[in-house]
C-alpha cells in the first residue's frame, strides 16, 4: 500500500470522528435551542393542576356548600373555580378541561355511527375560559367565548380533518357532529393549541353540555392557568387554597419546578450524548491515526533507515512522524468540520429548525483532532525513533 | 593481482609508520562488534584500521566475511562493542548520538547497493535531502543539488520522479545525494551489486572522476575488478582484516 493511500486511510477515521462530533455536538446545540425556547415560555406563563373524580357518596367538608364547593357543570373542579383563580394576581386567563370520556362517547357526522370510522376522533369538555388560556383561535360560523350549555361543539383542526368537515363547508351551512346519537351544532374550528395539543384532535364539547347530556367525566379534569412572566410559582401556590379553601390537598398543582426539571433532564441527557459521542470519536480518531501511522513506520523503514544515516537522529525522527501525524489532525479536522456543519444545516433545514453552530465547535473541534492525531502519532513516532540505520538499511 | 592472490597469496598487515596512522582521516583500533542473541554473531574481531585523506580503499571479501559491518562501523552507522575509531581525529567510539549524526551529516556520504531512492520524490528533492541534516542553508539546497546532478550528468532528470530512473541513474541520483554536501568520505557498499557491465563501468568511472576532486572513499565491493582500481585493497575474512596495497 502506498504511503499516500496509507496516510489517506489514516486520515478519514480521524475525519469521520471530527464529522460525528460537529455534527451531533451542533445538532444537540440545535435541538437545546428548540427544547429551552419551548420550555421557557411554558416555564414563565403555564400553571397546570389537576382534580380526581369527587366520590359523590363521601361526605363533604364542612361548610362545603356555602364556598360552592360542589362537584358540578361538567368536570370535578368546584363551581366558579376558573374564575376564583382568574381573580388571583398575575393569572391572565384560565380554563378547566378534560379528556377523560376517551373512547366511551361515539362520534360520528350522521345519525348513525359510522362503523366504517374507527379513527373518530375523542371527545374533549371544555370549561369557560379555557380557549383564552390555551391561546387557541377558532374559526367559525358562531364564535362564541361563553361555553354554556347549548347544544354545540367545536372540531379541532385535526379533528374537522379526519371527519371530513371543511371550514368553507361551515361557511355554508349549519353541519352537526353526532356524540353518542346526541347532534351537535358544529360551532367552530379550534386552530393554534400550542399550550393544549390534544384539542387539535378533539371534538371539544363545553362543559355544561356534556354534563347534561353525557354525565360527569370519569377520571378528574384539569386547569389550564396562563400567567404573566414570573407569576407561576406564586399562582401555583395560591391556586390550592383559591379552589378548594377547606381542602386545599385535593388539587395537585404542576409546579413550575417539574418543568424546569423536565427541561434540565433532557437537557443534561443531550449534553451527555454529546459528550460520549466526542469521546469515542476521539478514541475512534487516534486509533486510527497510532495504528495506520504505526504500518506506515514499517513500510518506511528503508527511509527512515536513510534519514539516520545521513545525519538524522532519533527525535528528528520522531518530530518528522509527529508533525505528519499532526498534518493530517489539520486536514480531517478543516474537512471534518465542513462537512460536520453541512450535515447539521441540512438537518436543521429538512427539520425547519434553527440550526445553531457554536463558534466555540469550529474553532475547537479541529484543534482537538490536531492535538489527537499528534498524540496518536507518539506511538508510531516513538518506534520510528528507535530504528537503527544499519539494520534498516540492511532490511 | 587476483583476489586468491590477496587471501591465500602474500598477506601483510598494515604497514605504514604510527606517524601515518595518526594522520590518518579514519582510524580504528581493536574494533569488535558482536550482535547479542541466543547465539551471539563475532562480526568484526580486533580490527586496526586506518583510511588517509583522499585514499580510496577496498573493503574485499566473502558473502559474510563482515565488509558491510566493518563499513557500518567506520561510518558511524554502528556502535562498536569494544575498540576505538577516530574521525578526523575525533574519537567517537563513546561518543553521543548527537556527535555521530553531526559527523555522519558533515563528513560521509553514502551509496547504497539498493540505491534507497524516496520514489515519490523527484531526482532534485532526493539529491537535497542530503543536505537536510548539515549546516548548508536552504537557500543554497537548489544550486548545490543542481550541481551534484551535473556532476552525475543527470541535470536533464532533475525534475523526474525517482521511481521512474533506470538502475544506473538510481545510483548516479544517490551518487550526487552523497556528495551534494561535499564529504571528506564517500562510504558505498557495493555500489554497482545491483547494476550491469555497462552501468557498474559507468558508476565506476564516476567515483574515479569525483575522486579527483578530492576526499577519500572506501567501497565495499566483492569485485577483484573494482578493488584493483582502489590505492588499497583491505581483506575481510571471518570478521578479521588483511590490508594489502592493491599496486
Amino acid at each position: 500500500m502506498s504511503t499516500p493511500v496509507r496516510s489517506l486511510l489514516g486520515s478519514v477515521g480521524l475525519l469521520i470522528s471530527v464529522t460525528a462530533v460537529i455534527s451531533v455536538l451542533s445538532l444537540v446545540s440545535t435541538v437545546r435551542f428548540q427544547v429551552a425556547d419551548d420550555f421557557d415560555v411554558r416555564k414563565a406563563t403555564e400553571v397546570i393542576a389537576h382534580v380526581s373524580p369527587v366520590d359523590t357518596d363521601a361526605p363533604q367538608p364542612v361548610g362545603a356548600a356555602d364556598e360552592g364547593i360542589l362537584p358540578v357543570q361538567g368536570t370535578t373542579f368546584p363551581a366558579q373555580s376558573a374564575e376564583r383563580v382568574r381573580a388571583l394576581s398575575g393569572v391572565r386567563h384560565a380554563g378547566v378541561f378534560s379528556d377523560s370520556y376517551g373512547q366511551s362517547l361515539l362520534v360520528s357526522t350522521s345519525i348513525l355511527p359510522d362503523s366504517a370510522a374507527p379513527t373518530a376522533p375523542p371527545v374533549m369538555v371544555a370549561g369557560p375560559g379555557l380557549f383564552e388560556a390555551a391561546e387557541v383561535n377558532v374559526h367559525g360560523t358562531e364564535f362564541r367565548t361563553e361555553l354554556g350549555s347549548a347544544d354545540i361543539a367545536y372540531l379541532g383542526a385535526s379533528a374537522a380533518q379526519t371527519l371530513g368537515i371543511s371550514e368553507e363547508t361551515l361557511s355554508n351551512e349549519s353541519r352537526y357532529i353526532f356524540v353518542s346519537g346526541k347532534p351537535l351544532l358544529i360551532a367552530g374550528v379550534v386552530h393554534g393549541s400550542g399550550r393544549l395539543p390534544q384539542l387539535g384532535g378533539a371534538v371539544i364539547v363545553p362543559a355544561e353540555t356534556a354534563l347534561k347530556h353525557f354525565g360527569p367525566p370519569q377520571d378528574g379534569a384539569s386547569m389550564l392557568v396562563t400567567v404573566a412572566p414570573g407569576a407561576a410559582a406564586n399562582v401555583a401556590e395560591a391556586m390550592p387554597t383559591a379552589v378548594f379553601p377547606t381542602t386545599p390537598d385535593a388539587l395537585r398543582v404542576t409546579p413550575p419546578s417539574e418543568t424546569e426539571a423536565n427541561r434540565r433532564s433532557v437537557d443534561s441527557l443531550l449534553v451527555n450524548l454529546g459528550i460520549g459521542v466526542a469521546a469515542l470519536a476521539s478514541v475512534i480518531g487516534a486509533a486510527s491515526i497510532a495504528i495506520t501511522g504505526t504500518i506506515g513506520v514499517s513500510a518506511r523503514t528503508g527511509e527512515l533507515g536513510l534519514r539516520r544515516a545521513i545525519g538524522g537522529r532519533p527525535r528528528d525522527l520522531l518530530k518528522q512522524i509527529l508533525f505528519e501525524s499532526a498534518l493530517l489532525g489539520v486536514a480531517a479536522g478543516l474537512i471534518g468540520t465542513i462537512l460536520g456543519t453541512a450535515i447539521v444545516l441540512l438537518v436543521s433545514l429538512v427539520q425547519g429548525w434553527v440550526p445553531v453552530v457554536s463558534p466555540l465547535h469550529i474553532i475547537v473541534v479541529p484543534m482537538a483532532a490536531i492535538v489527537v492525531s499528534a498524540l496518536a502519532g507518539f506511538i508510531p513516532a516513538w518506534r520510528a525513533g528507535r530504528i537503527q540505520p544499519a539494520a534498516a538499511l540492511r532490511n | 593481482m587476483s583476489f586468491n592472490d590477496i587471501v591465500f597469496g602474500r598477506l601483510s598487515s598494515d604497514s605504514r609508520t604510527a606517524a601515518d596512522q595518526a594522520a590518518a582521516l579514519l582510524r580504528a583500533e581493536s574494533i569488535t562488534l558482536t550482535y547479542d542473541g541466543v547465539t551471539p554473531v563475532h562480526a568484526l574481531t580486533d580490527i586496526d584500521l586506518t583510511v588517509g585523506y583522499g585514499e580510496r580503499i577496498a573493503l574485499i571479501g566473502p558473502s559474510g566475511a563482515g565488509k558491510s559491518s566493518l563499513l557500518n562501523v567506520l561510518g558511524l552507522l554502528e556502535v562498536p562493542s569494544a575498540g576505538e575509531y577516530w574521525v578526523d581525529g575525533q574519537p567517537t567510539a563513546s561518543a553521543s548520538e548527537k556527535t555521530r549524526a553531526q559527523l555522519r551529516s558533515s563528513t560521509f556520504g553514502f551509496i547504497f547497493q539498493a540505491f534507497h531512492l524516496l520514489d515519490r520524490r523527484s531526482v532534485l528533492e532526493n539529491v537535497k535531502l542530503g543536505l537536510f541534516f548539515t549546516e548548508v542553508p536552504q537557500r543554497e539546497w537548489n544550486d548545490r543539488a543542481a550541481q551534484a546532478l551535473e556532476s552525475v550528468g543527470l541535470t536533464h532528470r532533475m525534475h523526474t520522479p525517482a521511481r521512474l530512473l533506470s538502475g544506473g541513474e538510481r545510483q548516479r541520483a544517490a551518487i550526487a545525494r552523497a556528495v551534494v554536501h561535499s564529504p571528506s568520505v564517500l562510504m558505498a557498499d557495493e555500489p554497482t551489486g545491483n547494476l550491469d557491465s555497462r552501468n557498474s563501468a559507468r558508476v565506476l568511472e564516476l567515483l574515479a572522476a569525483l575522486h579527483r576532486d578530492g576526499g577519500a572513499q572506501v567501497i565495499v565491493t566483492h569485485d577483484e575488478d573494482v578493488a584493483a582500481q582502489m590505492d588499497r585493497a583491505i581483506v575481510v575474512f571471518d570478521g578479521a582484516v588483511r590490508c594489502e596495497p592493491a599496486h
